[in-house]
């Protein structure tokens, strides 16, 4: 069985107990198992299979969860005109797997660094169940391109363009508002 | 400094996740949001969302937490519209009719 099945079924394990202990260890097993499915997809492109562990290296935890988000706004923007019932759903799946990835992300720091409140065994199994429906949507879509170019933005590279502008300091993110 | 718009009109963002919450019952009994940054420093909204245990009121079966998670961003826009990156966390409860939920 491959490292994040082993993974995603250790988080399953754990999630089922009880004490502090198991519940952050399961909600960082969930997040890692998805991580490791992302990369070992990722990498698995690569044909010297010799090379894939060293490409594996390459991909960081910030950078990732800053290309899932923003996949994440480019399926919620098609989402704005009528499209196939087919490009929808693969949409969708790739939403979810990117959404899942951001949500485990942020709960796995909670769960291995900030001990000032429990983990909730709710929150947790559903967690474990959310990466769950990750890895089957994510099984459902790898092989489409909008898949494929979503793993090529986890390694968070920024292509050069030769009229690229600095943005200028101080620009306000989407939606914000001056106080 | 820049605050995002979810965190100085909270009545607003809520009303529209109240909104979002009314769309997706009787699965979706409530969704409450709180306002933090996240392990990034990303201004987002953490939505506590309740859910009804199967079977429902109504029969049909019930959505995944994935699909519902969606459908509260696409009812809330919350990073569009309001500048804040939206976490969820579930948690059930027993099964009970539309009427019961509505306060006198």
């Amino acid at each position: 069985m491959a490292y994040h099945d082993d993974l995603r079924a250790l988080a399953r394990e754990l999630a089922a107990g009880t004490d502090q202990a198991r519940l952050r260890r399961a909600a960082s097993t969930a997040y890692y198992a998805l991580f490791h499915l992302l990369i070992a997809e990722a990498a698995g492109n690569w044909t010297r299979s010799r090379f894939r562990a060293r490409i594996g290296r390459c991909f960081d935890h910030g950078p990732m969860k800053a290309a899932s988000e923003a996949k994440m706004a480019q399926i919620r923007s098609t989402f704005q005109r009528p499209r196939p019932v087919g490009e929808e759903r693969v949409d969708l799946h790739l939403w979810t797997v990117a959404n899942t990835f951001v949500q485990a992300q942020q709960l796995r720091n909670q769960a291995d660094y900030n001990l000032e409140a429990d983990l909730d065994p709710v929150a947790v199994n559903e967690l474990v169940d959310e990466v769950e429906q990750a890895f089957e949507a994510w099984y459902e879509i790898r092989e489409e391109d909008s898949a494929q170019e979503y793993l090529v933005s986890l390694f968070g590279a920024r292509e050069k363009r030769p009229n690229d502008q600095k943005q200028p300091p101080g620009r306000p993110a989407p939606g914000a508002t001056q106080p | 400094m820049y605050v995002p718009r979810a965190f100085v009109r909270r009545a607003e963002f809520e009303a529209a996740v109240d909104e979002a919450a009314r769309k997706l019952a009787p699965q979706v009994v409530s969704i409450v949001p709180s306002y933090d940054y996240d392990w990034t420093g990303e201004p987002s909204v953490f939505f506590k969302v309740t859910l009804a245990e199967p079977p429902l009121p109504g029969g049909g079966a019930p959505l995944t937490t994935s699909r519902i998670s969606w459908e509260i961003v696409q009812h809330v826009a919350p990073v569009e519209e309001w500048g804040v990156l939206p976490y969820f966390s579930y948690r059930r409860e027993p099964a009970r009719s539309k009427l019961e939920r509505i306060p006198a």
